[in-house]
């Protein structure tokens, strides 16, 4: 009997320890060793060319839709916010509701999101950009990509990286003739990959680059850019990915800003008249085909599944009804005397709703899905008409590629221009500049202009201009006419004041986020 | 039992022989519910005599000549004392002792005497909360259990409160507590992706026995790496020796927002608003009374339209009993509530059926299991969303009406933009183009439904007298199932023509636990308990979610149907961790009157590297009960009947910081059309356990015969090697400009008290209270570093995370109040000057101000980000508590349950908004504007401009002008009940009836402006646009049968 009790407690001591050792073997392992199954880890990315792709395609990702407060995506920095940014510290284009109130009305501050967010990303931008050139170079030392092909993608993360450093100059730093040799604060022009704490630490020491050094910075990364990239790309590629012929038009954008007129010319050769691009018949062209056209040199590509949604996309935030009409054109330039009455790019570009006028360039307002032009082929004729009158006073050279960009929207012949029409090359200069203002409305290009026009000796804006205020007047007393006739500028009160050039707010704050966590950069003044 | 009747036996018998002489009495002992207390003890005071009742609580005793008391005792009721009169029979009715020592408490893998526990643990009664109409059993809690802070962000079903056991124990990972339901830690907080749904929602509160709340070292060490945030063990019922009890519970009850906002009406509307614009230089009004088709004005209110008076019922039947092998509890419960905003709902259908077997003389198996469904409705609720329901109702213009029979959908669409709110006879439209809020709460819908698996099989084999090992397999399996549907012709499915968006999410988790425990006593006084544990748990959550746009039709909105759209997308995506345990621990005491525990654990955690992942945990703990030592006198007995002295410490740790922290990895990255990846994490190889130091003494007592039971403790935790989600400069581009770094270290204390006391026996009334208070201090004591050395602060829009500072403090400006001269906002600057600058409204430019001379344009000047900011107070309540009273007089049961808690700061965010200067309507605090030097108004609140909000309210940044005292004390419950005398139950041939009508969150008093002082809708003390909290009215009734 005993013996039978005892070999029964051994038998369930045994059957316990079994349970309890097959645990132990099964289990442990089983649920501790776990990797991700959602991402690949950093030794991973660049494994192989198909990677090394993908790790390409990700950095444009990050121009793209970048992060906003709360992980949102609102299209930072470049897949919409450049444009509504840029055109909201302008005066051409006029906030209606409170999306875009500080930036409008100049009452940011460290802590305001849209400067904050913008800084952000276009860092998270560039710094994805230096990992896929250290990336790159690694895998063709591992025989993964060949020299050419390693070289390439160097020169797109190269030619997103000056990009983004130009949009933080313009926006973080006086213009280039703030100062004689350029020297004041610019930002931090970062070229090395930050994903080590070595490298963490390294550039944590680097403080804000002047303005010159940025200016160089940038020249050599287009240059590399212009060497090594394709000279064009199939399908729709040939816009949404950096080619040879995006590296020389930001050139010839960079170059304007620096004041160095001759080199906008030498290096705008390449492109016109036989870069491979050419202005579409109608000025409608690059936005309704905006996927492949004559023009568009580079867009930012927007899909109906990835796109800056309905808190960020251009056409929802700039179309009317079923759009959500939150930006509308200002009639300081609506009105403007400058803007033939005739021009095609009133009844193709624009639409009103009957209490303001919109844009018409972003239509695809329940797909979300329109591209975010970033440079066309008629910035590079306006460029270069710009700089034939300012290098050397080149009326003919000049006049030929303004009426290239103006002619295919005013058509009937009595209203072009010709060689009388300008009194000298001053004249034609700021014909050029107010043509600039209406050729790329609603493209963000407008803050650039004054920013880089700022300490012009004589075009000068002054600094940020006074703008129309909001208030919701109606349609009529706006100065409007559903008839538009050319017999004067907008009359109506300016609500907002001028900003002059010397007021610490003509340029943004760098953020607090920034300023809390890197004491080696300095704030600028006033904030 | 046979060997105790014959004891009993004898002692009649030699009391017989002793005492032949004496008299005899008899009598029947019983509980305050009627129940015969079989066992119970009589004792002839003064006399050696005593007996004990028979199985029908009956007694008969011996009384010798010249005793003057009775005296009746029973574990867990509070003794009696009765003088012998010339009465030949007693009959004597016993009350439960309010916190009696011989109940039993569950901690962590197991249970033990309450009076045998060394560490802090708060017990909360299941059936304390089980007849309390509520979403769900969280939201109850709050006031309950000293050291536990809950708290109700809104009155909105399905939003899960906010629990924090002993204070924030973390910067950047979870806060919320391990919650473990039968011994399988689950899944807790909101599940749902379109409208909040809480998990713990999923629990039918009536089928809950007890709540433990394990909070310091000792009690929650054996949960090792899982403990820093305190853990909240749920038990079940189970059914229990006897014949089977039928329950049924119901309620039906109305709730309504305690508080709502107080808005202008049609006049003042239009009179602020065209102030508003005339302040710009336009003088033409915007605003302007519409008259309807009779000629009325037009004077909507649209908080009726958005909030409402709502209707909230629940039932629960339920069935247990046991036989000397098996026990059962089985129940059905079903819960249909809606919420005070219109469009939110929760409906609840939950089956429990929780088995016990005993199948030979060493095996026992059993299973517990919960079934349930939850179906969550809700509006939008976002602070900053223009479809959000109280950013809409606060806006909505109140010179307009809500429906217009004229416009096809019948509601009031703008005829100009029909993307917003009809203008009515107003100039201009609503601001930012908000929708018809009603259109919007009537037409859109957002639901989440969870169907959840909860339970768990055991097995528990005797292998020697004293040596029992258990194993055990819990699974707590989610199925969520979201779906969204927004309206194409109105409101935010306008732009995409209609979208419909449903998500399913799987999460499924198992534990498996295998545990050996040895039990012996060694001469009655050396009492052991051993136990070893392994335990493996992994889980897995996934989901896959389609989106579709530009709708054939609106008739399309029940689910996504192919081929009714243009436009489609799809998401998903896939997470997993796991934890592989082993414990030990061991307990010991002295004759109950000295205890040491131990323990240790080893969690290895595949959220960290090979190298780091695996942590131990120890903790040990002492108690000494002064009361049992041999100098604790009868006198002092009397008074302190028992007394015990406790200490524990601990350490443990924190997994809530996501599944893969310490990889360095790439992420999907589309560009467009284009397929990309991008490294979207810094890795840190050298990840370790975040480390949490736990301190805690205590005292123990109980004062008059246990009529009076407390504790009091002080406790410490030093939590160090946070895994701080750390800042790094933006201008680095590191992804998430954060890297996972174990920087940081943030110290708490506090002080618990808790008393229960029977206060007041008389007749047949009877009233006992219990009350709880807390305090809790918090110190960030340090952060990641600057390269300068100093600690590198984190500020948020309103919150600051500081060292030296409580976590998440509200920083912003000093605001001075109103230029009488011009209208403009004043603050104070922080530097040593306290400058006074004043901004302008118009071009948002600085100046000095002075009082003197307020006239004075002043000079440039700034009112800076970095340097005119400062703590303006802390967030977390620095004390709470709640008092429960219970009164009972014959048959009616009388609850009242006050809970209340201060020392912290609310930003009144949603302020702003109603300040708000866009064309919409407003809070009445607006009536109170800067007119003119003149009418200067109240002083704070500067001149309207129309649109200019950044400058007159500085809506991105705290500052004094909104920062408000929190405290508050709030009337959580009332409760009246009647319960039907035997004599008639038995007549309608049932058990038990008891009927009663219930009052939540009657009165609260409060200096706080806002809806309600717990309304926060940031986690931190921020109050933006939240819900009002609902006032519950009610009638139920329990039937036992």
């Amino acid at each position: 009997m005993k013996n039978i009790s005892q070999s029964i407690i051994l038998l369930r001591t045994l059957a316990a320890a079994l349970v309890i050792s097959a645990a132990t073997t099964a289990c442990d392992k089983d649920v501790t060793d776990l990797q991700p199954f959602d991402r690949i880890t950093e030794t991973a990315a660049f494994g192989t060319a198909a990677r090394c792709e993908l790790s390409m395609v990700g950095v444009y990702d990050a121009a793209q839709s970048g992060f906003y407060a709360g992980g949102a995506v609102r299209g930072y920095p470049f897949g919409a916010a450049n444009v509504e940014q840029g055109d909201c510290r302008g005066e051409d284009m006029l906030n209606v509701a409170a999306f875009y109130a500080f930036t409008y009305e100049s009452t940011y501050n460290p802590t305001t999101a849209n400067n904050q967010y913008h800084w952000e990303t276009l860092y998270g931008l560039i710094n994805k950009a230096n990992i896929v050139i250290e990336g790159s170079q690694a895998a063709q030392r591992a025989g993964v990509l060949t020299e050419a092909q390693a070289k390439a993608y160097e020169g797109e993360a190269r030619f997103l990286r000056a990009l983004a450093h130009h949009e933080l100059l313009i926006h973080f730093a006086r213009p280039y003739a703030h100062t004689p040799t350029a020297s004041h604060l610019g930002v931090p022009y970062r070229t090395t990959a930050i994903n080590t704490a070595a490298s963490k630490e390294a550039a944590q020491q680097q403080a804000r680059n002047t303005v010159a050094e940025c200016y160089n910075l940038l020249l050599a990364d287009l240059d590399f850019a212009e060497a090594n990239l394709p000279a064009t790309r199939t399908g729709t590629l040939k816009i949404s990915r950096a080619t040879k012929g995006a590296a020389i038009a930001l050139k010839t954008r960079v170059l304007l800003h620096k004041g160095d007129w001759a080199a906008v010319i030498t290096e705008s050769a390449d492109l016109i008249p036989n870069g491979g691009y050419s202005l579409t018949a109608a000025p409608e062209g690059p936005f309704a085909s905006f996927t492949a056209n004559s023009e568009s040199i580079f867009s930012i590509e927007n899909s109906n599944v990835d796109n800056p949604f309905v808190n960020g996309a251009l056409p929802v935030m700039y179309a009317i009804a079923p759009g959500r009409a939150l930006v509308a054109i200002s009639p300081i330039i609506y009105n403007a005397p400058f803007w033939d009455s005739t021009d095609l790019r009133r009844t193709q570009l624009a639409k009103h709703n009957n209490r303001a006028y919109f844009s018409h360039k972003y239509r695809n307002v329940t797909n979300q899905d329109d591209w975010n032009p970033i440079i066309r082929y008629s910035e590079v004729l306006l460029n270069v008409a710009e700089a034939h009158l300012r290098n050397n006073g080149d009326m003919a050279a000049a006049l030929n590629l303004l009426n290239q960009v103006r002619n295919r929207a005013v058509t009937d012949p009595a209203r072009q221009y010709n060689a009388m029409t300008f009194a000298d090359a001053d004249a034609m200069l700021q014909a050029v500049l107010n043509e600039r203002r209406i050729e790329f409305l609603a493209e963000g290009r407008r803050w650039a202009d004054i920013h880089r026009l700022a300490n012009d000796p004589k075009f000068s804006t002054g600094g940020i201009p006074a703008k129309v205020f909001y208030n919701q007047t109606t349609f009529a007393s706006w100065g409007y006419k559903v008839n538009y006739d050319a017999s004067g500028n907008y009359t109506g009160t300016l609500g907002l004041p001028a900003v002059p050039y010397a007021n610490f707010r003509f340029v943004w704050p760098l953020p607090i986020t920034e300023l809390n966590t890197n004491p080696a950069l300095e704030q600028n003044p006033g904030y | 039992m046979n060997r105790i009747l014959l004891g009993l036996a004898l002692i009649l018998m030699s009391a017989g022989y002793a005492f032949g002489q004496n008299r005899t009495v008899t009598g029947m002992v019983t509980s305050n519910e009627g129940d015969p207390l079989i066992g119970a003890t009589v004792a002839v005071l003064g006399t050696a005599t005593g007996t004990r009742t028979d199985i029908e609580g009956k007694f008969r005793v011996e009384i010798p000549a010249g005793a003057t008391a009775l005296r009746f005792s029973y574990t867990g009721y509070l003794a009696q004392e009765v003088p012998i009169t010339g009465a030949e029979s007693y009959n004597i009715v016993l009350e439960p002792s309010s916190a009696y020592l011989d109940e039993v408490v569950v901690v962590g893998y197991g249970t033990q005497l309450k009076r045998d526990v060394t560490g802090s643990i708060s017990q909360v009664k299941g059936e304390t909360l089980a007849n309390l109409a509520s979403p769900s059993f969280d939201a109850q809690l709050a006031g309950r259990a000293a050291g536990v802070q809950v708290t109700p962000p809104s009155g909105i079903l399905g939003s899960p409160p906010q629990i924090r056991i002993r204070g924030v124990n973390s910067i950047s990972s979870g806060t919320f507590p391990l919650v473990v339901v039968d011994g399988v830690p689950i899944f807790d907080g909101n599940q749902g992706t379109f409208t909040p749904m809480n998990a713990l929602g999923d629990l039918n509160p009536s089928d809950i026995e007890s709540y433990e709340i394990l909070k310091d070292g000792a009690a929650t060490a054996i949960y090792g790496s899982r403990a820093a945030n305190g853990v909240m063990l749920i038990t079940t019922k189970r059914g229990k020796k006897g014949k089977p009890k039928f329950n049924y519970d119901m309620y039906v009850g109305m709730a309504q927002a305690t508080n709502l906002f107080d808005l202008l009406g049609a006049q003042d509307f239009v009179t602020i608003n065209n102030e508003k614009s005339r302040n710009t230089g336009d003088t033409i009004p915007i605003a302007n009374l519409m008259t309807d088709a009779n000629g009325n004005i037009v004077e909507t209110d649209w908080l009726d339209a958005i909030f409402r008076t709502a209707t909230q019922h629940s039932h629960v039947l339920s069935v247990s009993g046991g036989s000397d092998f098996t026990n059962y509890y089985f129940s059905l419960g079903f819960s249909d509530q809606d919420g005070i905003s219109v469009a939110n709902s929760l409906r609840r259908y939950t089956f429990r059926a929780n088995i016990d077997q005993k199948v030979n003389k060493w095996l026992k198996i059993g299973f517990s299991s919960g079934l349930s469904r939850q179906e969550n409705y809700g509006p939008l609720t976002g602070s900053n969303n223009l479809s959000g329901n109280t950013y809409a109702a606060m806006r909505m213009m109140p010179n307009v009406p809500v429906y217009d029979p004229s416009d096809p959908t019948g509601y009031n669409l703008d005829s100009i933009n029909p993307r917003t709110l009809g203008r009515g006879a107003n100039r201009i439209e609503i601001a930012n183009g908000l929708p018809n809020q009603r259109f919007v709460l009537d037409n859109d819908l957002r639901k989440a439904v969870n169907t959840r698996l909860l339970g768990n099989i055991y097995g528990e084999v005797g292998l020697l007298k004293g040596l029992t090992f258990r194993t055990q397999l819990g699974v707590d399996a989610n199925y969520v199932d979201d779906y969204l549907f927004q309206d194409p012709r109105h409101g935010d499915g306008y732009s995409a023509n209609g979208r419909v968006s449903q998500s399913f999410g799987p999460s499924e988790r198992w534990n498996w636990q295998n545990m050996l425990t040895y039990t012996t006593s060694i001469g009655e006084k050396h009492n052991l308990d051993l136990t070893a544990l392994q335990e493996y748990q992994k889980q897995r959550s996934t989901f896959y979610q389609g989106t579709v746009s530009n709708l054939s039709d609106r008739f399309f909105q029940e689910n996504i149907v192919s081929g009714t759209y243009s436009n489609q997308a799809i998401d998903g995506g896939i997470g997993e961790n796991g934890i592989a345990s082993y414990l030990g621990r061991v307990n010991y005491n002295f004759a109950r009157r000295y205890y040491i525990s131990a323990s240790i654990r080893r969690d290895a955690l595949s959220s960290l590297a090979e190298a780091n992942r695996v942590g131990y945990f120890p903790g040990a703990s002492f108690a000494w009960r002064i009361s049992e030592e041999g100098f604790w006198g009868e006198s002092i007995s009397k008074v302190i009947s028992d007394l015990r002295l406790r200490g524990s410490y601990a350490e443990v740790g924190n997994v809530r910081i996501g599944n893969y922290p310490y990889i360095g990895s790439y992420g999907s990255a589309p560009y467009g059309l284009q397929n990309g990846i991008t490294y979207n994490n810094f890795g840190n190889d050298g990840l370790q356990w975040e480390a949490q130091k736990k301190l805690d003494f205590g005292i123990d007592f109980g004062l008059f015969d246990n009529r009076i039971n407390g504790s009091i403790a002080y406790w410490r935790q030093d939590n160090d090697d946070i895994i701080l989600s750390a800042p790094t400069a933006p201008s680095l581009g590191i992804p998430g400009n954060r890297i996972f770094t174990n920087i940081g270290s943030m110290r708490g204390d506090g002080i618990e008290v808790t008393l229960d006391a029977l206060v007041l026996r008389s007749g047949n009334f009877r009233w006992n209270a219990s009350l709880n208070f807390s305090t809790q201090n918090n110190e960030v004591t340090s952060l990641v570093k600057n390269l300068n050395g100093t600690d590198q602060d984190q500020i948020g829009e309103n919150n600051i995370i500081r060292a030296g500072e409580p976590i998440n403090a509200i920083y912003g400006y000093d605001y001075w109040g109103v230029n009488k001269a011009n209208g403009n906002p004043v603050y104070i600057r922080q530097d040593s000057a306290r400058t006074l600058v004043q901004q302008n409204i118009v071009s948002g430019a600085i100046t000095t101000f002075n009082p003197d001379a307020p006239g004075d344009a002043g000079t440039a000047s700034t009112l800076s980000a970095a340097t005119d900011r400062r703590v303006l107070g802390t967030v977390l309540p620095t004390f709470f508590g709640g008092f429960d009273n219970n009164f009972y007089l014959g048959n009616f049961d009388l609850n009242i349950f006050l809970r209340f808690s201060g020392g912290n700061v609310i930003m009144n965010r949603t302020r702003i908004d109603l300040l708000d200067m866009g064309f919409a309507n407003n809070g009445t605090e607006i009536l109170g504007r800067w007119q003119s030097p003149e009418n200067p108004g109240d002083g704070m609140t500067p001149k309207l401009r129309l649109n200019a909000s950044n400058t007159i309210n500085r809506p991105n940044e705290a500052s004094t002008r909104w920062v408000e005292n929190g405290d508050f004390l709030r009337l959580g419950n009332v409760a009246l009940g009647y319960t039907m005398p035997k004599s008639l139950t038995q007549r309608l041939s049932i058990e038990s009836l008891r009927i009663y009508v219930q009052a939540q969150n009657l009165l609260t008093i409060t200096g706080y402006n806002g809806l309600d002082p717990e309304t926060n809708t940031n986690g931190f003390g921020v109050d933006w646009n939240g819900n009002p909290q609902q006032q519950v009215f009610l009638v139920g009734a329990n039937l036992g049968f």
